[in-house]
């Protein structure tokens, strides 16, 4: 039964999840933590942590890190099924078709209507995150952290997985040592 | 068993191509699927010359068309393309082995400390990493949205889509089918509402009342979106056009 509803989780949210793994996050997060209650909001958090901090798809990653920590090695290989294998054979099996309607208006119209759903779901689950550090470490931490990483990030493009590597460090050498 | 299926064709590339190629760009890849496309498209056209670049570009879009990750969907069919099924089967474990093996290893190691508080204060500091990060992809969506809709149309999808799922609390899958489903008719309605914006004023009534099933369907089905879309016009249409017969 767990087996088969993290096939079917993840079927759904990457059924749903147009532009690629990304898009796709909020939906899992919908599915695993508000749906089946797999994990908690903090919980998948870390998992997102773990998983941004790792090269390769972040689809697979996710739904990988979820399902092997609920049922296994068994449980990870159905939830990688329901994330690759759906998608992967339409492409394979619609190819041609798909040549013929990939300018139609109909695909134009819903990949850009799904933009700005993904941007709201993003942008509740950015806060919810958010409102999760800040009850671990304070606002005033999280706020700090949060303002370093987008300056290392956005603006000196520093890669990603090391200001998280770095965010480890100081949650866990200097952070335990300035509460007192 | 299967070798080589009769569809694909076999113009090139061994399995040891496609397992380092795939190996390769799933171990260097960072910032998920999206982002590893540059390298895909190296390593496709460039180093093991499967495709030219026209293709490869070719089934990007057409990749694209299709919901669902897409790193994995572009290494099933390249790998189909060269070897057939067996060939996408080993396309897509050589690009996702590696960082699965390597997210349930660290994610063990978290798991077994988890209760400690020096790894509390670990997971909570890089929560705000996380929230830059998730940021910065909100922000990629929603400029994408003023992108393909303008800045009009994008506001108001998002006044939408904000109201139905953090006010009304309604269910992801159901927003995401219901702007789908608008979507699939948008152009639709927009081509309607230009020929009756243009021939509704003066002349025909005739002419706005027409189409009007295939856009009152669209509007029926994803109704929020659809709603704040062509409020106005359709105000200013269904009052004199769309009684009328």
């Amino acid at each position: 039964m767990m087996i088969f509803s993290l096939f079917l989780g993840f079927f759904i949210a990457n059924l749903l999840g147009y532009g690629g793994g990304p898009s796709t996050i909020p939906l899992m997060e919908a599915q695993a933590v508000t749906h089946y209650h797999w994990l908690t909001a903090s919980q998948f958090a870390n998992v997102l942590a773990v998983a941004n901090s790792l090269p390769g798809p972040v689809a697979t990653k996710i739904a990988t890190a979820i399902a092997y920590s609920k049922a296994g090695p068994i449980g990870a290989l159905a939830a990688l099924i329901g994330t690759v294998v759906p998608s992967a054979l339409m492409l394979i099996a619609l190819m041609k078709f798909l040549q013929k309607f990939r300018k139609s208006a109909a695909v134009q119209g819903m990949t850009k209507f799904i933009q700005p759903v993904i941007a709201v779901l993003m942008a509740v689950l950015t806060f919810s995150i958010l409102q999760d550090g800040a009850r671990g470490i304070g606002w005033i931490q999280s706020l700090i952290i949060a303002a370093v990483a987008l300056v290392l990030i956005r603006f000196l493009k520093i890669h990603p997985a090391f200001v998280i590597a770095g965010a480890f460090l100081y949650g866990g050498l200097i952070l335990p040592h300035l509460g007192g | 068993m299967v070798k080589n299926e009769a569809g694909p064709s076999s113009g090139g590339g061994s399995y040891r191509e496609i397992i380092t190629a795939m190996f390769r760009t799933g171990l260097v890849g960072y910032g998920g699927g999206p982002a590893i496309m540059t390298l895909f498209r190296h390593e496709a056209v460039v180093r093991y010359r499967w495709m030219d670049n026209d293709e490869f570009g070719e089934i990007l879009a057409l990749a694209n068309t299709l919901p669902g990750p897409i790193a994995t969907k572009m290494a099933a069919y390249m790998g189909y393309r060269l070897k057939g099924t067996l060939g996408a089967l080993v396309a897509v474990l050589s690009h996702i082995l590696p960082s699965t093996v390597l997210v349930v290893v660290l994610f063990g190691i978290l798991y077994r400390y988890r209760d400690s508080p020096v790894a509390q204060s670990m997971v909570h500091a890089v929560d705000p990493v996380i929230v830059v990060l998730l940021g910065l992809l909100a922000y990629e969506f929603a400029a994408r949205t003023k992108q393909g809709l303008g800045w009009v149309l994008a506001m108001v999808t998002w006044a939408v889509a904000f109201a139905l799922l953090v006010l009304l609390k309604a269910p992801d899958a159901v927003v995401v089918l219901a702007f789908l489903v608008y979507g699939l008719f948008h152009f639709r309605v927009v081509r309607w509402w230009k020929r009756a914006a243009r021939g509704g004023g003066p002349g025909g009534p005739g002419n706005s009342a027409d189409p009007g099933p295939g856009g009152s369907g669209g509007r029926g089905n994803g109704s929020a979106p659809g709603d704040g879309d062509d409020q106005r016009p359709n105000h200013a249409d269904n009052g004199d056009g769309g009684r009328a017969p």
